[in-house]
């Protein structure tokens, strides 16, 4: 399920400017990055799959559906974080290798899983505030080069151009009986791949030449309605910031 | 001067693969006209309205915009794509940005760093072409027919001189697809010329005050679509079947002129009024 599809376009933030929602963001992400605590990214966890539950209005299963492939990669890296060759108290031994688990490297997995996790809880609630043209906005004020940002959103609708294309591909060659027996499937994959990205190199010339029929540079700008806020809307950002803040230096401070 | 808007002079082109898609055409667009251009699969459309806005230069003849020859360096080609709007046949192709807003803002943009110029231009748009319950939604997510409303309204915001349309009511409906007839009805009103290619003759023959076929990159035949029309054997030549309305008329009235060919249903009904018994 990619992130194009989860976006609500009335979420609980809409209204408001880039400058106060990244007030719920960014203290949270670097605190979360300087955090050595499981405590404390476990709290982050928590607090911002709260947040994204309410605020983006998501279900549970589609908030799993979400966290399935970060949480897999996560996982895999965790698991080999932890697992030794050479374990004092191993669970399988062939030779000399006695696979096990190391508590030292356990503690590290425990502090990455949860680490990663936390930050993939505030990347994914800030992916499901902000348009893609507020993400631009927000990497033209960190200075990154126009390529990048060009690159970001033309790669960001290419996939959903991609996965649109590969899905009616799929269904047409099902409805010539492709898949139908173990023999064709890996040709009929191969073809689909190689459709697609025919079909995506045509689709990118043809959106070159809708942007330069509207004057199209490069820039990718575009005009968002004003947004204007009451003072009381701060309230809450900085608040939770504030909250994270004080969590973060009594935990450190027990440490 | 002439009264063409633009001007092809022995206009040819011929792709890296080969094909000669257009071959040493001479035409004049009249200017302020609703003009049609038809022709079979391969017949040079396409490759025709891509000359219009500078996206593909000739490989040998100009073209012309109010006389002006067509020039290819950058702020030329700007200030001629500022003036002639271009409206895709898939619209997926058009559609770029998050929301339906940012969408209409972005040629807005290209054209004015004037935020609250463009937001205006964005608001009246949204207004015009019904799309104000549509603003914050993603384009991809529209339908076929909301999404075409969203070109159209994101290409005419930018006020061009032309408009050319490449198959406007292709995947539509034909409510969606009058809605957007109707639409550039009223910019024609305006003293727009609008230029469109279609396969569909009856949707040519009724809207169109000149009608341009092309076979094999050659104009065949240009004019009012009496006259076109009336040219039974070129349309076959070019791959064109009659209007209905037409063929109806030469089968019942094998003798009638070009000019006495009845152009809607009414003066059709006219036309067959005094041959009939019964009261129409």
């Amino acid at each position: 399920m990619i992130l194009k599809e989860l976006y609500n376009p009335h979420h609980k933030l809409v209204k408001l400017p880039l400058l106060v929602k990244s007030i719920y963001l960014l203290p949270a992400f670097v605190l979360v990055l300087c955090s050595s605590s499981l405590m404390f990214d476990g709290l982050v966890l928590a607090v911002f799959l709260v947040l994204t539950f309410f605020v983006c209005k998501l279900s549970v299963s589609h908030l799993f559906k979400l966290y399935r492939i970060p949480l897999m990669f996560i996982l895999l890296g965790c698991l080999t974080i932890a697992i030794s060759l050479e374990s004092t108290r191993p669970f399988f031994k062939i030779y000399s290798i006695s696979l096990g688990f190391d508590m030292s490297n356990v503690e590290v997995a425990k502090l990455v899983l949860l680490r990663s996790l936390a930050m993939v809880s505030v990347v994914f609630f800030g992916l499901l505030t902000h348009t893609i043209s507020e993400l631009a906005v927000a990497m033209r004020y960190c200075k990154i080069p126009t390529l990048f940002i060009e690159l970001f959103i033309l790669t960001y609708n290419f996939i959903f151009s991609l996965s649109h294309t590969a899905k009616s591909l799929h269904i047409a060659q099902k409805c010539r009986l492709a898949y139908s027996t173990q023999g064709n499937k890996l040709p009929a994959f191969g073809l689909l791949i190689y459709a697609t990205f025919r079909k995506a190199l045509y689709q990118s010339s043809q959106v070159e030449i809708a942007l330069m029929a509207r004057l199209g540079t490069g820039d990718f700008v575009f005009v968002s309605p004003e947004k204007s806020f009451a003072k009381r809307q701060l309230l809450s950002p900085i608040l939770l910031s504030c909250l994270l803040l004080l969590l973060y230096l009594k935990i450190k401070q027990y440490e | 001067m002439s009264e063409g808007v633009i001007g092809f002079k022995g206009v040819s082109y011929l792709y890296p693969s080969g094909t000669l898609a257009i071959d040493g055409l001479d035409l004049v667009l009249p200017q302020g006209k609703k003009i049609a251009l038809l022709g079979g699969n391969g017949a040079g459309k396409s490759t025709f309205l891509l000359m219009l806005i500078g996206i593909l230069k000739p490989s040998s003849g100009y073209l012309n915009y109010h006389d002006t020859r067509y020039c290819y360096g950058k702020s030329q080609l700007r200030t001629l794509r500022s003036k002639i709007g271009f409206l895709f046949h898939d619209s997926d192709n058009q559609l770029i940005a998050p929301t339906v807003y940012e969408e209409l803002s972005f040629g807005l943009y290209n054209l004015s760093k004037d935020k609250v110029w463009v937001r205006q231009r964005v608001e009246w748009a949204l207004e015009a072409f019904g799309l104000q319950e549509l603003r914050d939604k993603s384009p991809h997510d529209l339908s076929a027919g909301q999404k075409k409303r969203v070109c159209m309204a994101a290409v005419l915001s930018m006020e061009p001189d032309v408009v050319v349309c490449d198959e406007p009511a292709s995947s539509l409906d034909p409510y969606h697809s009058s809605l957007i007839f109707n639409q550039l009805d009223k910019l024609n009103l305006h003293g727009k010329t609008i230029i469109i290619s279609t396969h569909d003759v009856n949707q040519a023959y009724a809207w169109a005050d000149y009608i341009i076929v092309l076979k094999q990159g050659k104009v065949l035949v240009s004019g009012s679509p009496q006259k076109v029309f009336h040219q039974t054997e070129v349309l076959k030549e070019a791959d064109l079947q009659l209007p209905f309305i037409v063929e109806l008329s030469h089968s019942l009235f094998p003798d009638l002129g070009c000019e006495s060919l009845p152009k809607s249903l009414v003066e059709l009904q006219t036309l067959l009024k005094p041959v009939l018994c019964t009261d129409l």
